[in-house]
C-alpha cells in the first residue's frame, strides 16, 4: 500500500482495504484474559460463560464478530438456489449480540459511529459486493463488453436477468433469514411488543441492502449499452406483436406470423425480471418511453399507414383507433410491468398521442406531398390525411414551407416545360382546394408559381390556345407530351360556367347568409375564391392589360386558322374572359369575333350580286368552263368544316360558279386585329379577278370603304392534273398555290409543255424567274418549292431549278431517290410552315426596322461619343417615331450584329462607342 | 400539269377611302377605329363626309356636334356650314336600316 492508496481511503473507503475477512476457523480460541486474572491463566471462562461476565465489551464483540461473519460469508461459487443455513447457538447469540444487543454499533448522540467498529449489515453489503466483483461481474461483463447484437438483444437481456436474479437471491437469502429477524428483536428485550422504531430500522435496513444491491447490478451493466438493448426488445416486441414488417433496424420479418400471445409473455416475463433484479428504473423507462417513439415511426410508415389509393379515403381513422386500442394497450402493459407509478394511461394522454402521432404521418405525407399533388384525384386519400394533419399547432407553417420547397426544386426550374407547370399548377389548385377550400395555402404556395409563370414568354399562349382547343376531337394526338396544349386547361374549358358575378361586393352583401370572416391566417391580398375556379386563376395570372393584348395576338391568329364555323368556343372564351375581368378593354377581341361572322354574310351577300351579274359582266375566258376539269373532281369532296362551306354547297346551282374557283373572304377591321403578315405577292390571276370583283362589290354595298387583301393569309384547296394522275389538295398556304400555278404554261410555252422531258419532266423554273413572276420573296418561293417536292410534285432538276413531275418515275432506284428527296423536303417545308403564323411576331417587326435603328445608333455614337446601352435604349424610346417597343436585349443583340460588320466597337461593360 | 384552283379562302382588310388625315376631328380616333361610345367599326359607326371635305364619326361625333345650338351647323374643322356630301351621307344613312340585320350577330 503506497501512501496514495492510504490517504485516498481515508477519505472514500475502499471495499478490499477495509473489509476483514472473517477469522479462519482454524484460529486457536485462546480466550480473553479477564481484567484481574492472569495472562494465560486456565481459568479463562469459555465463550459461553462471555455474556454474563462483565468481560470487556470489546473482546466479546469481536468474538461475536468473528462467529458471525464466518457463518454469513459467502461461497465463492454462486449455487443455484440459496442454500439453507441453519445458525447454531453460538451464531445465533452472536447474532443477537451485534444487532441488537449490546454489540451494536449504535449511533450515540454525537452521531458518529465508535471508533474502528463495522455494523454487520454494512460488512455483509460489502461482502455482497466484492463477492460480486470477484465472481459474477467477470461473467456480465464477457456478455455486455461488446455491442450486443441485435440478433442476441433478447438473449443477453434475459441471460443477464436470470444471472443477476439468481445472485441477488443468494444475496438475500442470509440477509433476509440471519440478519433481518434480528433487527427487529432488539426491541423483545425491552418491551413486550416490537416499537414502531425498530420495525422501521429492519424495513430501512432491507430497504437499503435492497437497494446497494440494486446499485451493484446496475453498475455491472453498461447503461447505455443496456437501454439501447432493451429499448430494441420492446421496440422489437411492439412491432411483432403488431405485425409491423418495415422496420427501423432492417431485420426481416419470418414469413410466418408471430404469435402474439407468445411474444407478449416473453417480454412481460424479462420486464418483471428486470424490475426485481432493479434495471426496471428510471433508464428502463427512458428506454421504453425511446422504443415507443419507434414503434410509433415504425407503425406510420407501416403498411397500416400507407395511402389509400383504391377507396381514397383518410387513414387518420384507424391511425387513431391503433393509438386508442392498440398502443395505449400496450403501454400500459408495460408500465404494469416496469412498476411504474402510474400505471394507467389517462384519456388526455390518448388524445395527446394521437395528436402526436397525426403529426408524424403528416410530416411523412407533407414530405411527398408534390408526389400526391401531381396524380391528383387518385391521390385523394393522401390529401385527406393532410388535411386531418391541418388541424395540428404548426402544421400550415410546415405544409407551406416543406411544399413551396419541393416545387422549387421540382418544378421551377428550366427543364420543365410550360404547359407541364400549368398542368401542375392546375392540381395545385385542385388539390389544395380539396385540402383547404378557404384558399389560404393554396395563394401562399402558389405565389412562387404564378411568379414563374409570369416570367415564361410561352405562358399566355398555351393558356389561352389550350382554352380555344376543341376536347373532344383527336385528344389523343393533340394532348401529347410535348405538345404545347394543356389538356387539363382545356377540360377545364369544358366544365359549366359556375356561378360568377356574386364577388362584387361580397363584403357588404347583407343578404348574404353564408358569408363568413375572412381567415384569421389571410395575407392582405387574400381573395376569397368561392369556386374552385382553375380558369379564374390562370387568367388572373397577369396584369389584366397585358393579358388582354396577349390575347388579341392569339385569338387573331386562331380565328384565321380556325375551322368551326360557328365560333363557339371563341364566344364562349370571350363571354368567360368577360365575366372574370370585366368586359372593358376586350373591344378589340370583340371586333375581331364579329368581324368573322360578319365576313359570312357579307359573303352570301356579295355572292348573290356577283351571281347575278355574272352572265352579263363577267363572262370572262375563265369563267369559261375549263377542259380537262372533269365532275367527280369537285363533287367527291368531303364536306369542309371550314367557313362558307354551306355556301359553296349551294353555289353549284348556278352555272357561273360552277365554272370558277369559291372564293370566301374574311373581311378584317385592320384597326383592331393584331399585326398581321402581308407579304406582298402576285396570286393566280383567275383569284386577282375575283378579288377584284369582290371588291367592288364589297364597295358597292359599304359605301366609301375598300378592301385591300393580304395575300399571305387565307388558304386555298386545288386540284393539280398531271399527265399520268390527278391530285388534290386542301389547305394550302396562297403561296404554295401561287408557285405551282407558276409552273403552268404560259402563253407561248404550250410547246414547251406540250413535249414531256426524259424522266417525265415537265415546265422548269428556277427560284429567281419564279421570284420574279410572282414579285414574291425568295424565302417564301423556296419555303413553297420544298413543300412542292415534298409532295412529289415538283423535283429539283439543277442548281435552284425544278420541274414538274408529270409522270412518276417507274423504276424503283429513281422513286427511291424522289422519295427520299420528298421526305427531306417535307420535313424542310414543316419546320418552315411551324414558323409561319399569321400574327407578325415582335421579332418580325424588328428586323423590318432594323435599318432605322441602326441609323438611329450610329448616328448617336457618333454625336455623342461611348455611350452605355441603357442610354440607347431611353434615347431611343425617347426620340423614335412610333416608339420602340423592345428592351435592352435587342439592342445588345443589333450592337453585337454591328460589331460583326465592322460599324462599331464595345468599349467594355455595356458601353459602345463608334469604330474610327 | 393543270392547275384548277377549287376555294379559295381570302382574307382582306377594309378601310374607310377617305384622304390621308387619318383620324375623326371631333373624337380624334382613326377612321378605321370607332367613335369613343361605338363598339364595332364600320357599320355601326359609319363616317359623314362633309362638302368641305372634312368628315367625322357620324352618330355620336358630328352628329351630336351639329344638335348643339352653339355649332350653328358648321363643320368644327373649317366652320364653312356643314352640309354632308349628298349622295355618301344619304346611302350611308339610306343603308343603315337595310343592313342592320346584318350587322348584329351574336
Amino acid at each position: 500500500m503506497d501512501h496514495r492508496t492510504v490517504v485516498f481511503s481515508a477519505v472514500f473507503p475502499v471495499l478490499s482495504l477495509s473489509h476483514t475477512t472473517p477469522t479462519p476457523v482454524a484460529t486457536p480460541d485462546l480466550g480473553v484474559t479477564v481484567q484481574g486474572a492472569a495472562f494465560g491463566s486456565p481459568y479463562i471462562p469459555r465463550q459461553a460463560e462471555l455474556h454474563d461476565s462483565s468481560t470487556h465489551r470489546q473482546v466479546k464483540r469481536t468474538i461475536a464478530w468473528s462467529c458471525a461473519t464466518r457463518f454469513l460469508s459467502l461461497d465463492k461459487v454462486v449455487p443455484a438456489v440459496p442454500r439453507i443455513l441453519h445458525r447454531t447457538r453460538e451464531v445465533e447469540d452472536a447474532l443477537v449480540y451485534l444487532l441488537a444487543g449490546e454489540g451494536k454499533t449504535s449511533e450515540d448522540a454525537r452521531g458518529d459511529r465508535r471508533e474502528g467498529e463495522e455494523g454487520l449489515c454494512d460488512w455483509y453489503t460489502n461482502e455482497c459486493r466484492l463477492h460480486f466483483a470477484n465472481n459474477v461481474r467477470p461473467e456480465l461483463d464477457e456478455l455486455w463488453a461488446d455491442e450486443v447484437k441485435i440478433g442476441c438483444a433478447w438473449d443477453a437481456l434475459s441471460e443477464t436477468q436470470r444471472v443477476l436474479e439468481q445472485v441477488q437471491n443468494v444475496y438475500l437469502e442470509p440477509f433476509n433469514e440471519h440478519i433481518l429477524p434480528f433487527l427487529g428483536s432488539g426491541a423483545t428485550t425491552r418491551s413486550a411488543r416490537p416499537s414502531r422504531r425498530d420495525e422501521d430500522e429492519a424495513e430501512r435496513a432491507a430497504w437499503k441492502f435492497r437497494r446497494d444491491v440494486h446499485v451493484l447490478f446496475a453498475h455491472c451493466v453498461a447503461p447505455r449499452r443496456f437501454s439501447k438493448t432493451l429499448s430494441y426488445v420492446l421496440y422489437d416486441a411492439g412491432c411483432r406483436l403488431f405485425r409491423i414488417y418495415t422496420r427501423h433496424d432492417g431485420v426481416q420479418p419470418s414469413a410466418i406470423p408471430e404469435n402474439t400471445t407468445e411474444v407478449r409473455q416473453q417480454m412481460t416475463t424479462l420486464l418483471q425480471g428486470l424490475e426485481r433484479i432493479g434495471l426496471g428504473g428510471e433508464s428502463a423507462q427512458k428506454a421504453f418511453a425511446h422504443a415507443m417513439h419507434k414503434l410509433l415511426d415504425s407503425f406510420i410508415s407501416s403498411h397500416y399507414m400507407k395511402v389509400d389509393w383504391y377507396d381514397e379515403k383518410s387513414v387518420v381513422p384507424h391511425l387513431k383507433e391503433w393509438i386508442k386500442d392498440g398502443f395505449c394497450p400496450l403501454v400500459e402493459l408495460i408500465l404494469e410491468c416496469l412498476r411504474c407509478e402510474q400505471s394507467s394511461v389517462l384519456p388526455t394522454e390518448v388524445t395527446a398521442w394521437q395528436e402526436m402521432a397525426l403529426g408524424r404521418l403528416g410530416r411523412v405525407r407533407v414530405d411527398n406531398l408534390f408526389d400526391f399533388v401531381i396524380r391528383w384525384d387518385r391521390s385523394k386519400g393522401a390529401i385527406l390525411d393532410i388535411k386531418e394533419y391541418l388541424k395540428v399547432a404548426g402544421a400550415k407553417q410546415h405544409v407551406t414551407s416543406s411544399f413551396s420547397q419541393q416545387v422549387s426544386r421540382r418544378l421551377l426550374h428550366p427543364g420543365a416545360t410550360t404547359t407541364y407547370i400549368l398542368n401542375v399548377y392546375i392540381f395545385i389548385i385542385r388539390s389544395f382546394h380539396e385540402l383547404e377550400p378557404k384558399g389560404v395555402l393554396l395563394e401562399r404556395v402558389a405565389r412562387p408559381i404564378r411568379r414563374y409563370l409570369k416570367e415564361r414568354e410561352d405562358t399566355g399562349r398555351i393558356i389561352i390556345s389550350s382554352l380555344l382547343t376543341d376536347l373532344s376531337d383527336e385528344a389523343g394526338s393533340k394532348f401529347s407530351s410535348n405538345s404545347e396544349l394543356s389538356y387539363e386547361i382545356a377540360s377545364e374549358m369544358v366544365k359549366p360556367l359556375t356561378n360568377l358575378g356574386q364577388d362584387a361586393d361580397e363584403e357588404l352583401n347583407w343578404n348574404d347568409m353564408n358569408w363568413q370572416p375572412m381567415p384569421t391566417d389571410a395575407s392582405p391580398e387574400y381573395k376569397k375564391s368561392k369556386v374552385e375556379d382553375v380558369i379564374w386563376f390562370l387568367l388572373t395570372l397577369w396584369e389584366r392589360d397585358d393579358f388582354i393584348n396577349e390575347l388579341k395576338n392569339i385569338l387573331g391568329d386562331h380565328l384565321l386558322r380556325c375551322t368551326d364555323p360557328e365560333y363557339e368556343k371563341e364566344i364562349r372564351l370571350l363571354e368567360l374572359i368577360k365575366m372574370r375581368l370585366g368586359d372593358s378593354n376586350l373591344q378589340a377581341a370583340e371586333v375581331m369575333l364579329r368581324d368573322v361572322l360578319d365576313s359570312k354574310r357579307i359573303n352570301a351577300t356579295i355572292r348573290a350580286a356577283t351571281d347575278s351579274q355574272v352572265p352579263q359582266a363577267f363572262s370572262t375566258p375563265e369563267q369559261r368552263p375549263r377542259g380537262p376539269r372533269t365532275p367527280n373532281a369537285r363533287h367527291p369532296r368531303t364536306p369542309q368544316p371550314r367557313r362558307g362551306a354551306q355556301l359553296s354547297s349551294h353555289a353549284p346551282s348556278t352555272p357561273a360558279a360552277l365554272a370558277g374557283p369559291t372564293l370566301n373572304a374574311q373581311i378584317l377591321s385592320s384597326f383592331f386585329w393584331p399585326l398581321l403578315r402581308d407579304d406582298e405577292f402576285r396570286v393566280p390571276a383567275e383569284i386577282q379577278r375575283l378579288q377584284d370583283t369582290y371588291g367592288t362589290n364589297f364597295s358597292r354595298i359599304k359605301g366609301m370603304r375598300k378592301l385591300r387583301w393580304m395575300n399571305a393569309l387565307g388558304s386555298g384547296s386545288i386540284t393539280l392534273s398531271f399527265a399520268d394522275r390527278t391530285e388534290e389538295f386542301d389547305n394550302l398556304t396562297p403561296w404554295q398555290v401561287s408557285v405551282v400555278y407558276a409552273f403552268q404554261a404560259q402563253p407561248g410555252e404550250e410547246h414547251i409543255a406540250a413535249k414531256v422531258g426524259k424522266n417525265g419532266e415537265g415546265i422548269a423554273r428556277n427560284v429567281a424567274q419564279l421570284e420574279e413572276m410572282l414579285d414574291m420573296d425568295e424565302t417564301l418561293v423556296r419555303q413553297a418549292v420544298a413543300f412542292w417536292v415534298g409532295k412529289s410534285v415538283l423535283r429539283e432538276t439543277g442548281l435552284d431549278t425544278y420541274a414538274i413531275i408529270e409522270t412518276l418515275p417507274k423504276s424503283d432506284g429513281k422513286a427511291k431517290a424522289d422519295e427520299d428527296k420528298a421526305v427531306a423536303a417535307a420535313e424542310l417545308a414543316a419546320v418552315e410552315a411551324a414558323q409561319a403564323t399569321a400574327v407578325r411576331s415582335q421579332q418580325d417587326l424588328f428586323n423590318e426596322k432594323r435599318d432605322v435603328y441602326e441609323t438611329f445608333i450610329t448616328s448617336m455614337l457618333t454625336a455623342q461619343g461611348n455611350v452605355p446601352v441603357s442610354r440607347i435604349l431611353m434615347m431611343m424610346r425617347m426620340m423614335m417615331a412610333g416608339g420602340f417597343p423592345f428592351g435592352e436585349e435587342e439592342i445588345a443583340g443589333l450592337l453585337g450584329e454591328m460589331e460583326g460588320e465592322g460599324k462599331v466597337i464595345k468599349v467594355g461593360g455595356d458601353v459602345w462607342g463608334m469604330r474610327r | 400539269m393543270k392547275v384548277t384552283i377549287r376555294e379559295w379562302n381570302a382574307v382582306a382588310a377594309w378601310r374607310w377611302d377617305m384622304p390621308d388625315d387619318d383620324v375623326c376631328g371631333i373624337c380624334r380616333n382613326p377612321y378605321d377605329s370607332t367613335c369613343s361610345k361605338c363598339k364595332f367599326p364600320g357599320d355601326e359607326c359609319p363616317l359623314l363626309l362633309g362638302e368641305c371635305n372634312h368628315s367625322f364619326h357620324m352618330k355620336h361625333c358630328i352628329l351630336s356636334w351639329l344638335k348643339q345650338e352653339s355649332s350653328l351647323e358648321k363643320c368644327p374643322m373649317c366652320r364653312q356650314p356643314f352640309k354632308s356630301k349628298g349622295q355618301d351621307a344619304t346611302s350611308a344613312g339610306a343603308e343603315q336600316p337595310l343592313q342592320a340585320p346584318d350587322s348584329s350577330p351574336i
